[in-house]
């Protein structure tokens, strides 16, 4: 016999009544658009195989010349062909998945950290403070982020970790802009207010109080940018300023592919298709959950 | 309105004052010494450092800014490291290119983008509205360079219709244009079909409709002015995304602008010419908010009001 809880109400009816939490919530808003559906399975695929890639296929196999194999169409053991050194342009990509992601995923979670640190504590105290540090970040808005990147890697030279750091740097002042206005929108919110007088730490008011209550459009920020941070790597390797050959990054890939796209356009297709549509899922991903997390919907 | 634009005018001056340091900030940590650079690996370690001495390198940092800018503002950028002629003469013979190709764009961009954008707010949820946002979404996410080799062969390599490398004609301009454009259409293709949505529904737009206004006439005049803020802040921001994308794109169509400049300089190391190349983008970029800001003012009655 069931337990009686309030009134008659069984405990699993009250489950049933009980209001969702706001991860649930958004989660279930998530999953009923079908384009976010479409991108987060896609990318979880891309780092699945990318993980599977490492253990499966040995990297020298990747770089490695074997030029009596070269400029191969597209068949049964080499899905994607082979480019214009002989290597199995497919692998490449899916290994090229592992290093964009990568980049993709520390340089977001890197600027989103240093921005929201600056923005919290700009949004936070106010004052002079906020001034001194809005008007760095008026400075750094003013070069646009992709001139900025490309100034940081000028000086700390090529290479995965510098390019990382240059595209992770650049998008600092947007991500601390965010955070500044979400935490200025509760900060005087009764339930801070609360916080404080029940003798919080500051950073508890922040880490524990204040910023799981503006985390939406943060999180919507960081996704749409993962798509914009994986564009900007392969742009700037492209035009050799990013990761360098042989290491099988997509930009590289493309590069390595336009000395032949004349007679074998499908080295240039295939690589670009890759960035494209990794790009798209994380936009599809990040309009949906803009909708999901949209105020309007409760 | 006299003293708006005067105020945004003075306020241009910080801004440009700290964009120029943190340029300057970061070039200084360049690896390699200039004289080195100029005077070739043979040079003597005393001719080099006599011409360090000469360049003023060894001077403290602040000393080194001043007497740069001071230069900038007489029109000197120094000497190219590459070159070895004043960096001014390639800047003032790539200016143009760059500026023809954002200017270009935009016009692209707001041709395409904002009627298509009209269309699709106005016929919401139809063929078109779905047609339009798949396509705005794939031209955000496509990657400018990839898109510009597609062009490449399809309409130069296959086609033949259009030259692929170099912007000696406008013809050599129609591929660097598509290109570039591509990005800022589809934003300002949702951007319009966002706002006009949400001004369709005002009161006012209904009150139009029952004064008997035709439609053509509530889409353009009440709804489309009523739009343009959203709008001119958008075509603001891509005009500076397109400075920075010239980098990619001129690298791509092999087009002689500042953003080419910019990485044949960053390869060779060439400071001087980094240092120009970056700051007249970027105030190039300022320039261009600052124009958004006035345009406000012509659009927005409040702001006129506010600052009578």
């Amino acid at each position: 016999m069931s337990k009686k809880l309030y009134d008659g109400l069984e405990s699993k009816e009250i489950n049933r009544i009980k209001k969702k939490s706001q991860v649930q919530f958004v989660l279930s808003h998530l999953f009923k658009n079908r384009l976010a559906v479409a991108g987060i399975l896609f990318l979880s695929i891309m780092i699945i195989s990318s993980i599977a890639i490492g253990f499966l296929v040995d990297y020298k196999v990747i770089v490695k010349h074997d030029l009596r194999n070269k400029l191969l169409g597209v068949s049964a053991r080499y899905w994607f062909g082979t480019d214009g050194f002989g290597r199995n342009l497919f692998y490449r990509i899916i290994y090229g998945a592992r290093i964009s992601l990568m980049i993709g995923f520390v340089s977001v979670a890197g600027s989103t950290v240093l921005g929201g640190t600056i923005g919290s504590i700009a949004g936070y105290y106010g004052g002079k403070l906020d001034i001194i540090i809005m008007r760095f970040i008026d400075i750094q808005m003013a070069i646009p982020s992709t001139l900025f990147a490309i100034c940081i890697v000028s000086v700390l030279g090529t290479g995965i970790t510098n390019l990382l750091l240059a595209i992770m740097i650049a998008d600092i002042p947007q991500f601390a802009l965010i955070f500044r206005s979400s935490v200025m929108s509760v900060k005087n919110s009764e339930f801070v207010e609360a916080a404080r007088s029940n003798g919080c730490s500051t950073y508890r008011i922040i880490f524990r109080h204040i910023l799981p209550n503006c985390m939406g459009p943060i999180i919507v920020q960081a996704t749409l940018n993962l798509g914009g941070v994986i564009l900007t790597a392969a742009s700037l390797s492209f035009i050799g300023l990013g990761v360098m050959p042989p290491t099988p990054e997509w930009g590289v890939i493309l590069t390595e592919g336009q000395e032949y796209m004349r007679d074998f356009p499908t080295l240039v297709i295939f690589p670009g298709l890759a960035i494209m549509l990794t790009v798209l899922a994380c936009n599809f991903i990040g309009d949906g959950l803009r909708d999901a997390l949209d105020p309007k919907l409760k | 309105m006299y003293k708006y634009i005067l105020k945004r005018l003075l306020l241009m001056i910080p801004v440009l004052i700290g964009i120029s340091f943190v340029i300057f900030l970061i070039m200084s940590f360049m690896p390699g010494n200039p004289a080195r650079l100029l005077l070739g690996e043979k040079a003597t370690p005393a001719a080099v450092e006599k011409l360090t001495e000469e360049l003023g390198l060894n001077d403290p940092f602040f000393f080194r800014y001043y007497s740069y800018m001071k230069n900038v503002l007489q029109g000197n950028f120094g000497i190219s490291y590459r070159t070895g002629m004043p960096v001014i003469y390639e800047i003032r013979a790539r200016f143009p290119t760059t500026l023809k190709l954002a200017f270009f764009s935009i016009i692209i961009a707001i041709i395409v983008g904002i009627p298509i954008g009209i269309l699709s707010a106005v016929k919401q949820y139809s063929f078109i509205d779905t047609l339009s946002t798949v396509l705005s979404m794939g031209f955000i996410s496509v990657p400018p360079f990839w898109l510009g080799l597609l062009l490449i062969i399809l309409f130069s390599l296959k086609l033949g219709w259009v030259p692929s490398y170099g912007s000696d004609s406008l013809k050599h301009f129609i591929l660097p244009a598509l290109t570039s454009s591509a990005c800022s259409f589809a934003t300002l293709l949702r951007m319009t079909r966002s706002t006009i949505l949400e001004v369709i529904r005002q009161d006012y737009i209904k009150t139009a409709y029952a004064k008997g206004a035709s439609k053509p006439r509530v889409i353009f005049i009440h709804t489309l002015r009523n739009a343009l803020i959203p709008l001119i802040t958008v075509i603001g921001i891509n005009f500076g995304n397109m400075l920075g994308g010239s980098i990619i794109t001129e690298s791509v169509f092999g087009m002689s602008g500042l953003g080419n400049l910019l990485v044949l300089s960053i390869r060779s190391k060439d400071v001087p010419s980094v240092m120009a190349s970056t700051l007249l983008l970027a105030t190039l970029f300022g320039i261009v908010n600052l124009i958004v800001d006035l345009a406000y003012a012509f659009i927005d009655p409040r702001i006129k009001f506010h600052y009578r």
